[in-house]
C-alpha cells in the first residue's frame, strides 16, 4: 500500500484549524460546565427508589442559585450547589431524606470555594512543564537527525498537534457540557493530562521512524522520506488506537457513572492524538522544511 | 540452548510469584457438588522476621475511599504566623492533636496525615465509617474541652481496678479548666532521662491551681479531656503551701507517653488554626459498585487486547499474550507490595498502561513483519525487529514517564494515584515487552 498522504497537507491544516476553531467557538460561546472541584460547592447523590422519579427535583430549594439536580442512572440522582453553609445543606438533605424515606445519601463531596482555582493554576503550571519537559526531551533524543531537518522543529511539532488534541476535547466537552451535563472536574483534568502523554507518545513513534529514514536514506526529499514514514507506521499506529479505544469502550460502556464521563474525555483525545500524529505533526514538519528551502533558495 | 531454558524457568517462577501475591481471599466450597472440599484460599504474606529484617507485609490490597466507602476531611491549616522551620513540628502536633480527638471520639480506623500541596500545609482525615460525620467534622475543627476535677468524698482509691480512676467518681466540676492553661511541655528533672510534663498555667489559672492543690495534698486530681479521663496525677504534699511556679507531672513516662499527654493537653489549643476546605463522603455501595464496574471493565478491556492480539498476529499473538497477563500480574503484585492505595483514578492509569504494553509488542510485530524478508533467518528476523523498535518504545514511554512524573509532583491526591499506576504500569510494560516477549520469541519462535 502506497498512498500519496503528503499531497494534501494543507488541506489538513486547514481542516484543523477548523475544528479548533469551532472548538474555541463552543467554549466562548456555552463555556464548560464545571464541577465543585473547580467552583466549590457541595454534589450529594441518592438512590431514590421510588416511581416518583420526576418529583425530587421539588426538594432542591428554589433560591439557590446555579444549583443543578441530574439523572445520573436510573434512580440515581445527583444535586449540586454553590458553597452553602453547614446548616442550609442539613436542611436540604433532611428534606429529600424524610420525604424519600432515605437514610442517607450515597455520597457528599463538599470543597471550599478556594480550591478551585488553586485547581486551574496547577493544572496550567503542570502542563506547561510537561510541554517544556517534552521539548527538551524530543530535542535531545533527535539531536542526530541530519541538516536540514532541525531537531527542535519536531519537539515544536510534537507539542502543537499536541495542544491541537487539547483544544478539540476542550471543544467537545462545551457541546457535550451543554446538551448533555458532561462535567469538567478533576477527572477531566486527569483525562487530558493522558491525552497530552499519549499524543506525544503516539507521534514520537511517527517522529522515530522518520529520523531513522532520514539517516539512512541519501537522497533528500524530505516530503517523501516523511511520507514512506507514515506508511510504514500506519499499521502499528492504528493498531495501537484500536486496542487502545477497544479498552476505553469498555471502560465507557461498563466502567461505572463515575468514570463515564473520563472515558469519553479520553475516547476524543486519543482518537485526536492518533489521527494528528499523521495529519498534522508530520506534516508541519514538511511545511517548516519547505519554508527553510524556499528561503535558502532564494 | 541452555541460556533459553533458564528464561523459561524465571519467566515461569515469575507467574507462580504474580499469581501468588494477586490472588484474592476466597473461601471455596466445593460440597454442593459432591466433593468434601472447604478451604479459604489466600495469598502469600510477606515477613522477614525470622532473617532478621523488621518487615511485615500482608499483601492485602490497599483500597481508598472512592471505592472502600468513608469520609474524607480536608483541613487548611494557617501557619502565616509559624517561623518557616517550625512549620512542620507544629504540623505533625496538630496532627497528633487531630489525631488524639477523633480516636477519643471513637471513629475506627481513622487515619491522619499531613499533606503538602503547593503551598499549603494541610492536614487529611480519613474516616473508614460514614457514622456520625457530622460529629466528627465538628470535633476536629473545634477546641477539645479540658477540665480539671477533684475527687468525690468517700472514694475507696484500693478498689478501683482501671489504670486511671473512673469519671464518676470526681466531682462534676471546679474552677480550674483548660481555659487556664497556656500550654504544657515536656521537661527533664535534673539528672534524670525520665521526661516530666510540665503544666504552665497562665498567672490566674496558677493561683486557681494553688488552691485546689492546697486542699487536695495526697489525693488525685483527674485531667479530663472530653469527658475522657486522661491522667490522675496525685499532689505531692510539698505543695501544701502553695503553688508558685509551674507544677510538673512525674511519672515514669515513657517519652512517646509523654507527648501524647502533652499532645492531649495542648489539645484546647490546636499550635496552627485549622479551616474545613473538603469533605468527601462516599458510601459503601457506590464504592462497591464503582470497584465491580472498573473490575468488570479491566477484565473485559484486557480479553479484548488478548483476542485482537491472537486475531492480528496468529502464533506470535499468542505468545505476546503471555507477556501481557504476566504483565497485569506483575504489575498489580507490585501494587500490592509496595503498597499503592488503589483508587478509581489509579486504575484508570493501570487500564492505559495496559494500552502501552500492547504497544511495545505491536511495534515489535510489525517492525518483524517489515525485516522478514526473502532469505532472513526468524533469528536475525526478531534481532532486527526488536533493535529497530526499541528507540520509538524508548522514546514514546519516556516521554510518557516524563509526564507522570510532572504530575506526581504537582498533582493533587487523585492525580497523583492515577500517575504512581501508569508510571510503574509503563515501567513494567517496558520490562515486560522486551525482555519476556523477546525470550518467548526465541525458545517457542526461533527454537
Amino acid at each position: 500500500m502506497n498512498l500519496n498522504i503528503v499531497k494534501y497537507k494543507y488541506f489538513y491544516i486547514a481542516f484543523s484549524l477548523t475544528l479548533m476553531l469551532l472548538g474555541i467557538i463552543f467554549l466562548i460561546v456555552w463555556g464548560l460546565k464545571f464541577g465543585i472541584d473547580f467552583t466549590g460547592g457541595t454534589k450529594i447523590i441518592y438512590n431514590v427508589n421510588t416511581n416518583e422519579v420526576t418529583s425530587i427535583e421539588k426538594y432542591v430549594p428554589k433560591n439557590i442559585k446555579n444549583g443543578s439536580i441530574i439523572e445520573l442512572t436510573k434512580n440515581q440522582y445527583q444535586i449540586q450547589t454553590p458553597p452553602l453553609s453547614q446548616k442550609v445543606l442539613t436542611k436540604i438533605e433532611n428534606n429529600i431524606q424524610s420525604k424519600f424515606h432515605l437514610s442517607k445519601p450515597q455520597s457528599i463531596t463538599t470543597i471550599g470555594p478556594t480550591i478551585g482555582s488553586e485547581l486551574t493554576q496547577d493544572a496550567i503550571y503542570s502542563i506547561i512543564i510537561v510541554i517544556t519537559g517534552i521539548i527538551i526531551y524530543i530535542g535531545w533524543a533527535f539531536r542526530k537527525v541530519p541538516k536540514p531537518a532541525n531537531p527542535w522543529v519536531f519537539g515544536v511539532s510534537a507539542v502543537l498537534a499536541m495542544i491541537h488534541d487539547v483544544i478539540i476535547v476542550f471543544g467537545a466537552f462545551a457541546i457535550l457540557g451543554h446538551f448533555f451535563d458532561a462535567p469538567v472536574d478533576s477527572l477531566f483534568v486527569t483525562a487530558i493530562l493522558t491525552v497530552i502523554g499519549f499524543s506525544v507518545h503516539d507521534t514520537i513513534v511517527v517522529f522515530d521512524r522518520i529520523r531513522e529514514n532520514l539517516i539512512k536514506t541519501k537522497i533528500i526529499n524530505f516530503s517523501d522520506i516523511v511520507n514512506n514514514s507514515l506508511m510504514q507506521t500506519l499499521n502499528r499506529s492504528l493498531n495501537t488506537s484500536f486496542t487502545v479505544l477497544l479498552v476505553l469502550s469498555a471502560l465507557f460502556l461498563l466502567g461505572g457513572i463515575t468514570i463515564r464521563w473520563f472515558a469519553v474525555a479520553l475516547l476524543i483525545g486519543i482518537f485526536s492524538g492518533t489521527y494528528s500524529s499523521i495529519f498534522v505533526a508530520s506534516q508541519l514538519l514538511i511545511i517548516y522544511n519547505q519554508y527553510k528551502e524556499r528561503k535558502n533558495g532564494s | 540452548m541452555r541460556k533459553t531454558k533458564k528464561f523459561l524457568i524465571v519467566i515461569i517462577l515469575l507467574y507462580v510469584i504474580s499469581i501468588l501475591i494477586d490472588i484474592p481471599k476466597v473461601q471455596i466450597n466445593l460440597k454442593p457438588i459432591g466433593i468434601n472440599f472447604n478451604h479459604t484460599i489466600n495469598h502469600i504474606a510477606i515477613n522477614l522476621k525470622s532473617v532478621g529484617i523488621d518487615y511485615v507485609n500482608n499483601l492485602n490490597p490497599s483500597l481508598g475511599l472512592d471505592l472502600k466507602g468513608g469520609s474524607q476531611l480536608v483541613l487548611l491549616a494557617n501557619v502565616s504566623k509559624i517561623p518557616q522551620s517550625e512549620v512542620s513540628s507544629a504540623m505533625s502536633a496538630a496532627r497528633n492533636i487531630i489525631n488524639e480527638r477523633v480516636n477519643l471520639y471513637g471513629v475506627a480506623n481513622a487515619q491522619v496525615y499531613t499533606e503538602k500541596y503547593g503551598n499549603q500545609q494541610r492536614i487529611v482525615v480519613d474516616l473508614a465509617g460514614v457514622k456520625n460525620l457530622n460529629e466528627a467534622k465538628k470535633l476536629v475543627g473545634q477546641t477539645a474541652k479540658l477540665e480539671f476535677l477533684t475527687l468525690k468524698p468517700n472514694i475507696n482509691l484500693q478498689s478501683i481496678v482501671t489504670p486511671t480512676i473512673p469519671l464518676q467518681d470526681f466531682n462534676p466540676k471546679t474552677n480550674l479548666t483548660g481555659a487556664d492553661l497556656q500550654n504544657a511541655t515536656i521537661v527533664y528533672p535534673q539528672g534524670s532521662t525520665t521526661p516530666n510534663i510540665q503544666l504552665n498555667f497562665k498567672s490566674e489559672g496558677l493561683s486557681k491551681f494553688s488552691q485546689l492543690a492546697k486542699a487536695n495534698v495526697g489525693k488525685p486530681i483527674g485531667i479530663i479531656l472530653d469527658n475522657r479521663v486522661v491522667e490522675n496525677p496525685v499532689i505531692n504534699s510539698n505543695l501544701a503551701s502553695g503553688v508558685t511556679s509551674s507544677p510538673v507531672i512525674s511519672g515514669n513516662f515513657t517519652l512517646s507517653q509523654a507527648q501524647t499527654l502533652v499532645d492531649q493537653l495542648n489539645a484546647g489549643a490546636l499550635p496552627v488554626p485549622v479551616k474545613l476546605i473538603e469533605e468527601n463522603t462516599i458510601g459503601a455501595t457506590l464504592g462497591k459498585a464503582s470497584i465491580d464496574a472498573s473490575l468488570i471493565a479491566g477484565f473485559i478491556g484486557i480479553a479484548i487486547i488478548l483476542i485482537f492480539m491472537i486475531w492480528n498476529y496468529k502464533s506470535l499473538g499468542i505468545l505476546a499474550d503471555f507477556a501481557l497477563i504476566l504483565y497485569a500480574l506483575m504489575a498489580f503484585a507490585i501494587f500490592k507490595i509496595i503498597p499503592i492505595t488503589l483508587t478509581l483514578e489509579g486504575i484508570a492509569g493501570f487500564i492505559l498502561s495496559i494500552g502501552m504494553a500492547v504497544d511495545a509488542n505491536i511495534l515489535i510485530f510489525e517492525r518483524m513483519k517489515e525485516e522478514n524478508i526473502e532469505g532472513r533467518s526468524r533469528k536475525s528476523v526478531v534481532e532486527l525487529g526488536f533493535a529497530r523498535a526499541w528507540n520509538s518504545i524508548r522514546d514514546s514511554n519516556v516521554s510518557t514517564l516524563i509526564t507522570t512524573f510532572v504530575l506526581y509532583i504537582l498533582g493533587t491526591s487523585q492525580i497523583r494515584g492515577f500517575a504512581i499506576t501508569l508510571a510503574l504500569g509503563v515501567i513494567v510494560s517496558l520490562f515486560t515487552a522486551v525482555t519476556i516477549t523477546r525470550s518467548l520469541l526465541e525458545i517457542f519462535y526461533i527454537k
